[in-house]
């Protein structure tokens, strides 16, 4: 997917890469914003946001592995109850 | 009720004589009534099946090979298979009016949509079914064939917005064409295929049109399908798979993850019980359950 654009800067105010010099731009990720050179592809990034993105990332690292047999990518992944009839379609050959 | 042909009714009631001197003229033939829809037609494409005092008769569908029929009759009435499967009143079909074949069976207690599934039976039974020695002589199961004729149902319905639907059923079908392993196996099981004798509170298998050899995830494909589109708890699905699993059953590894060995037959499962709810509206939202799953597959 493509990040969401946009450019609070524009024109002249835009910064240059410090490495090659090439425009930078604004983008915005799961809710940090960083600059990316148009040429060179480099990142920078300002205070705080590298705190950010590790934050971001232990907190992805913590969330429990799924438990064995938890079922498939298309699946609903369990904790569900019985609903009213909902095995009425386990009863008929199709 | 549907109303039956007076000949047809007649001639049911005459197999029916010949293995319960209790049918005289008036004894009533009634068919059984599937889904909950009184008004189903007799559709020769169809089985159907008939009580009549204390037998069953089932007219097998038009398109019922009868060689592998009496493979599968023969096959079920095998040394210790016989516990395993309700047996028939006669090992042999039986040319039926309508060019089609019946075979005869005793009435059965069978598994009500209002009780509770015995999930550690049914987890059981259906790992010694797997667990049973190979015959080389039995057909191939019948869940291939179930999933072809709800793909080819999709396609001649006209319903274009269901064409992706159909998709996936046949890129399944092409991906199940070579089975992880092969056993012994129902081919068609769900709850509507357990049945009791009187004397026996054991549950028993029904239903032999699918019976045969091939992947036996195909038996579990249907609860872990339902499972998995949310439509059968975690206690219901967990008991059943460990029961399985506890009685030897091979078609998941002993322990870890089952869903390498499930995934591919419990999607069929889903996509052919959501074609068959979508020809018969449920009223509950199962179809619209099991289609919200089968988007999940395509997407």
């Amino acid at each position: 997917m493509d990040p969401q654009r946009y450019e609070p800067y524009g024109g002249a105010g835009a910064m240059t890469c410090p490495k090659c010099g090439a425009p930078m731009r604004t983008y915005e990720r799961n809710g940090i914003h960083l600059e990316q050179c148009t040429g060179c592809r480099g990142v920078f990034l300002d205070f705080g946001e590298l705190e950010h993105l590790t934050q971001l990332e232990s907190r992805f690292a913590a969330q429990p592995p799924p438990q064995p047999g938890y079922g498939p990518s298309w699946g609903t992944h369990g904790g569900h109850r019985y609903r009213r009839g909902g095995l009425s379609g386990l009863f008929f050959s199709s | 009720m549907p109303t039956l042909p007076t000949d047809l009714e007649a001639w049911v009631r005459g197999i029916a004589a010949t293995q319960d001197p209790r049918v005289v003229e008036s004894t009533p033939v009634v068919p059984l009534v599937t889904r909950g829809l009184p008004t189903r037609p007799l559709a020769p494409e169809h089985s159907q099946v008939f009580i009549c005092a204390g037998v069953i008769v089932k007219l097998h569908g038009a398109g019922t090979h009868p060689g592998r029929l009496a493979l599968r009759l023969r096959g079920i009435g095998a040394p210790d298979m016989d516990r395993l499967w309700i047996q028939p009143l006669r090992y042999a079909a039986i040319p039926a009016p309508g060019d089609r074949l019946a075979t005869i069976w005793p009435r059965v207690t069978v598994l009500s949509t209002i009780d509770r599934p015995p999930w550690p039976e049914i987890g059981q039974l259906l790992a010694r079914l797997h667990r049973m020695p190979q015959t080389d002589e039995l057909p191939r199961l019948g869940g291939h064939s179930r999933l072809a004729r709800g793909v080819a149902y999709l396609r001649q319905s006209g319903r274009g917005d269901l064409a992706w639907l159909a998709d996936l059923g046949d890129s399944l079908a092409a991906r199940l064409e070579t089975p992880r392993q092969v056993t012994l196996a129902h081919g068609d099981f769900h709850l509507g295929q357990l049945g009791h004798t009187p004397l026996r509170r054991s549950w028993k298998l029904l239903d032999v049109d699918d019976f045969g050899v091939g992947d036996p995830a195909w038996d579990l494909a249907r609860p872990a399908g339902f499972w998995a589109a949310g439509l059968l708890d975690d206690d219901a699905w967990m008991t059943f798979l460990d029961a399985y699993r506890e009685a030897g059953g091979p078609a998941v590894p002993p322990d870890g993850d089952p869903w390498p060995a499930l995934d591919l037959p419990a999607r069929a499962a889903v996509v052919v019980a959501t074609v068959q709810a979508l020809r018969t509206p449920h009223s509950d939202g199962t179809a619209e359950e099991l289609l919200a799953a089968c988007r999940r597959m395509h997407s």
